[in-house]
């Protein structure tokens, strides 16, 4: 078996409240590797986006460890972090998140501008990004022209635009239609398969959870 | 280029759309308020450089004064004229006299002129209306336009002047005789404190009418170069007897000088508050900007943009607003400024008012003085204001946690 990308050991997060710590995840375990598909799965609140965003460090845990391609990443600087983050991982939320000052191509090279310089063979690339995703004819098009499935579309494009080697999907059907929902799941999935990118995916749906190779379930701050 | 200033321009310049909203009307903010800043200090200068050189032509730039009548006028200003700095000097007299014509009298501030025909300190024929300056001797005056006017004055008017000297005479019981004396010319300066109310003759003249025998009250030097006034101010009172000073028209008209600054200084600080309104409003805007952007802003971060990376994304717009509003500020200003005759005499055709304007401030043309210290100075305060404007939705942008930010609704 590869090494895992990304590595948590006891994860733990409490949230303050009036009467206390409200203790979200506790001793969470988790790992995947290069090319590995998981879901995660939990009822509203159970703290699956807290997961993701420990996971991703963009929040720090209370304890634990956290490895990324086998190195600590807890003690780094924030810059050291982004600009791993930045390369190892790719986006897709629930919102979308589209720059609306931006078209469908300006959307997907952002991600490589905030990497450093950007060439004609990384336009090239994103234009054959958006065309694989169905978009090549709405390359010049502004979020607010695209329908939901096209926005949804844009950002997976934009999650592969730096070769990630981890896709983090937070409900990215959660906003679309069940057809349209269908639609882009069976997209990031094929999209993750041949590129040969590994899949967090935090859903609801039993039915995309079931085609990721392994799937995770939280309840009570646990995996 | 870097992400943050491509995200900065974006969000000024966005795809498809020449400008936001929110840029143009904060760029029209800060071009309206470099504009006006550049308009009203370049006229304010252009005045007070009038004012300053109408003084300096009717003043002289440096005047020798004792603190009573003092004799050797004329050799002192003859020493004084070897000073190679210096144009021109002579001595003069002045005082205050009693004018009538007719029925109509006035109180007119008489003072001596050099009818003589070498360099003048004061160059009479410049601002002669009507008459010439070589026919004044001493049965006669030149008359300022004001008081012409004001009395009813032309050219060969006989005038009575009385003088102070002819009111010690009557407590000796002796008879008031006014002395009859020829109008030969009349002047204008454009100084409406010297036209409204004076009157010029030769220093023999004034020597008689004040009794001053051959004493004068001063002398008047005009030199080549104004901006050497105070260096040679120093060097003559080096070389002058006690009780004897030179004093330059800076110092003479202190009082009028410190109002014309204060003045400039007031106008500076009114039209500074546009350009404070101007960033209050880049500043709301921002930060509208950075609430409305807040999941925008999360994603950022987790993308790989660091705190200091997402502050300038926001505070350079502050910035841009800066440079491209104080740029067309200053090209609009420099424009109106250009154009600004052919305005004025427009705004007077549609309001009837051409005559009251050349009237009331003797211009036909409105002066204009460009200070490049002005220049920084507004340049530098358009913005630095405009920045600081970008700095407190910045912060407020860079502080975000990215967690809390993409939970944001």
């Amino acid at each position: 078996m590869n090494d895992p990308l990304l590595e948590a050991r006891s994860l733990a997060k409490a949230f303050p409240s009036p009467e206390g710590p409200i203790t979200v995840l506790s001793q969470v375990d988790f790992s995947i590797s290069a090319q590995e598909s998981v879901s995660i799965r939990g009822e509203s609140g159970a703290g699956k986006s807290t997961l993701l965003y420990l996971l991703t460090l963009l929040e720090a845990p209370d304890s634990g460890e956290l490895l990324w391609r086998g190195e600590p990443v807890l003690n780094k600087s924030i810059r050291a972090v982004n600009r791993l983050r930045a390369k190892l991982l790719g986006f897709v939320f629930q919102s979308f998140y589209l720059m609306p000052e931006l078209n469908a191509l300006e959307n997907v090279l952002i991600a490589k501008r905030m990497l450093g310089g950007l060439s004609s063979a990384d336009k090239t690339k994103a234009e054959g990004l958006l065309k694989r995703v169905g978009l090549e004819k709405r390359l010049n098009a502004l979020p607010t022209t695209l329908s939901g499935g096209e926005r949804q579309r844009v950002a997976i494009a934009r999650a592969l635009m730096n070769n990630p080697d981890i896709i983090v999907a937070d409900e990215p059907t959660g906003n679309l239609d069940e057809h349209t929902a269908e639609q882009v799941m069976d997209m990031l999935l094929g999209l993750c398969k041949e590129e040969g990118t590994a899949l967090i995916l935090v859903t609801h749906n039993p039915s995309f959870a079931s085609c990721t190779n392994r799937q995770l379930f939280l309840q009570h701050g646990a995996l | 280029m870097p992400w943050p200033l491509y995200l900065a321009l974006k969000q000024l310049f966005p795809t498809g759309k020449r400008c936001s909203f929110y840029a143009a009307t904060s760029v029209v903010g800060v071009m309206l308020g470099v504009m006006v800043l550049i308009i009203v200090q370049s006229v304010m200068n252009g005045f007070g450089h009038e004012i300053r050189s109408k003084i300096v032509d009717v003043n002289s730039h440096i005047r020798i004064e004792a603190n009573q009548v003092f004799s050797g006028g004329e050799m002192l200003a003859e020493q004084v004229s070897q000073e190679p700095e210096v144009a021109a000097a002579s001595p003069y007299a002045q005082g205050m006299v009693m004018l009538q014509y007719g029925a109509h009298p006035a109180f007119p501030i008489i003072r001596s002129v050099d009818t003589s025909a070498g360099p003048q300190v004061l160059d009479i024929d410049e601002y002669l209306m009507m008459g010439q300056l070589s026919d004044l001797d001493d049965e006669s005056l030149i008359v300022s336009s004001g008081l012409a006017n004001s009395l009813g004055i032309a050219l060969g008017s006989v005038v009575d002047v009385y003088t102070p000297l002819m009111l010690e005479r009557m407590k000796e019981d002796e008879i008031l005789l006014p002395r009859e004396l020829e109008v030969v010319g009349v002047f204008e300066t454009g100084w409406n404190q010297v036209d409204a109310n004076t009157v010029l003759c030769t220093l023999s003249l004034m020597q008689e009418l004040y009794g001053l025998d051959e004493g004068v009250h001063g002398v008047a030097i005009r030199l080549h170069d104004e901006d050497k006034v105070v260096a040679v101010a120093d060097k003559l009172n080096a070389m002058l007897p006690p009780g004897v000073n030179a004093h330059t028209w800076m110092e003479l008209d202190r009082d009028f000088l410190f109002i014309l600054g204060l003045e400039k200084s007031m106008m500076f600080f009114i039209m500074l508050f546009i350009l404070l309104v101007a960033s209050f409003s880049i500043a709301s805007s921002l930060m509208i900007a950075v609430l409305r952007k807040t999941r925008e802003i999360g994603l950022l971060s987790a993308m790989g943009g660091t705190p200091r990376q997402i502050a300038a994304a926001f505070g350079l717009q502050g910035f841009i607003i800066g440079v491209i509003g104080t740029t067309l500020g200053v090209l609009g200003g420099l424009l109106l400024l250009y154009y600004r005759n052919e305005i004025i005499h427009l705004f007077a055709r549609i309001t009837n008012s051409e005559a009251a304007l050349l009237r009331y401030y003797q211009f036909s043309n409105l002066p204009v003085y460009y200070s490049w210290v002005d220049f920084v100075l507004i340049i530098s305060l358009a913005m630095v204001v405009s920045t600081l404007a970008g700095v407190f939705p910045a912060w407020r942008a860079s502080r975000l946690k990215p967690s809390k930010a993409l939970r944001s609704e």
